[in-house]
């Protein structure tokens, strides 16, 4: 072999050993949390379609319902504890996609745990997230109708469903269809293709919402025990 | 609004683009560093800057590139602010560059090497990164992004900001440097005997 032919099988030998060094596993999970973190602490919180709409239309013409309302109550009555919100399965179906679909802020968690962990280093308003069946993926928080919506993505049969946990005093269900199981109701609502079975227990208020049928979502949030 | 604050599309923007390349930046970051904690301080400050930048690149082109380019810069950043601090530890302990004029020793043990394929293999991971780690800056990066990444030259040429004449030359040298880093650790293990004449 010539000295050119050598040079040549050196370099050649010496390169492929190199490429292997590119399917060498390398264990990215500490960077992406690092990232997630700065991802959340760096994006600025995308108001709710709920909101614009409030914005763009509505708030006109409820300002000024809204001060005679207010009025109309502190002739009559002392102001006590502040009037929950009503969910709007909109806003709500918004938060799904955002959160099914990785756009939202999130962490990701294996268990119920880790989650309540990683939700009470965010904020102390994080409310603490009950067993849920299937596979937890990742939790967030949301601000939403001035309450903070605890979030969690889970996985079941391949399907990503969100459940959302608020306080009961800070948001309420709008009326729909219910569904009765034993001496539990919950209320249904369609929006953009996405279901959502809400219920009130105890002090909280939960929402179970995704692409699987309603029966299926009843099911899910009849796990769930508060 | 705050200017390092970003919007709601620019984040998904960024982890639809960005995020597949986690790995390959990390393990960069790793063949350009002495410790896990440096590589990920690098490969955060890589990914920050990239989260920062988004905007700024452009869909149809090489992502990998873009990024690699970033954590170039980024890492000629750390090595220049460690060298104003004398005090402190080397980021690598490597110079910083290497003139390309610059006729430096490489090949000096090549005919050690028989059978090159079967002795290369012999080489776990960690030590052909530990050899990796001794060559000059601009040789190294040159055979991290044609070597390891298999780049096109003209594109590792991009990133490096260089002819691809310089491209071919250093990643001929630094194979070379390479093998003599290696051919040392051979020596030391026993694989080889050294041969008279040889230095």
């Amino acid at each position: 072999m010539n000295d050119a032919d050598r040079q040549h099988r050196l370099d050649r030998a010496t390169s492929t050993r190199l490429a292997k060094l590119a399917r060498r596993p390398v264990n990215t999970l500490q960077l992406e949390e690092w990232v997630e973190q700065a991802l959340r602490e760096k994006t600025i919180q995308k108001p709710s379609p709920s909101t614009l709409i409030w914005k763009k239309w509505l708030r006109p013409i409820t300002t000024a319902a809204a001060v005679i309302v207010v009025a109309t109550i502190g002739w009559f009555a002392p102001i006590g504890d502040t009037l929950p919100a009503m969910a709007a399965p909109a806003g709500l179906a918004s938060i799904h996609f955002d959160v099914a679909n990785g756009l939202a802020p999130h962490l990701k968690a294996s268990n119920v745990h880790e989650a309540n962990r990683l939700l009470a280093e965010q904020s102390s308003s994080a409310l603490t997230v009950p067993e849920l069946p299937g596979e937890i993926r990742s939790c967030c928080l949301h601000q939403y109708a001035a309450t903070t919506l605890t979030c969690v993505l889970i996985e079941q049969d391949g399907e990503l469903i969100t459940v959302a946990i608020a306080d009961l005093a800070s948001l309420r269900s709008p009326k729909g269809k219910s569904i009765t199981r034993g001496d539990r109701v919950f209320m249904v609502h369609t929006v953009n293709g996405i279901n959502m079975v809400m219920a009130h227990e105890g002090k909280r208020w939960l929402c179970v919402m995704g692409e699987l049928p309603i029966e299926e979502l009843v099911e899910v949030a009849e796990d769930i025990r508060m | 609004m705050n200017a390092s604050m970003i919007s709601p599309n620019q984040a998904a923007r960024f982890k639809r683009l960005a995020w597949p390349f986690m790995s390959v930046v990390l393990r960069t970051s790793e063949c350009l560093t002495r410790s896990s904690d440096q590589a990920e301080d690098l490969a955060q400050e890589t990914m920050l800057k990239a989260l920062r930048a988004i905007d700024s690149y452009q869909d149809d082109t090489d992502m990998r590139a873009w990024l690699l380019t970033i954590m170039r810069r980024t890492h000629i950043d750390c090595l220049r602010a460690v060298r104003n601090r004398p005090l402190q530890l080397s980021l690598d302990g490597t110079a910083l560059d290497l003139p390309d004029n610059e006729d430096p020793p490489s090949g000096r043990l090549d005919e050690q090497w028989e059978e090159p394929e079967e002795l290369m293999d012999r080489f776990d991971d960690e030590t052909v990164i530990e050899a990796m780690r001794a060559l000059p800056n601009d040789i190294r990066w040159t055979l991290l992004l044609v070597d390891i990444e298999q780049m096109a030259q003209a594109d590792a040429a991009a990133v490096l900001g260089v002819p691809v004449g310089t491209i071919k030359s250093r990643a001929h040298r630094g194979r070379a440097m390479l093998r003599d880093q290696l051919c040392q650790f051979a020596l030391q293990r026993g694989w080889l005997r050294k041969k008279e004449g040889a230095e």
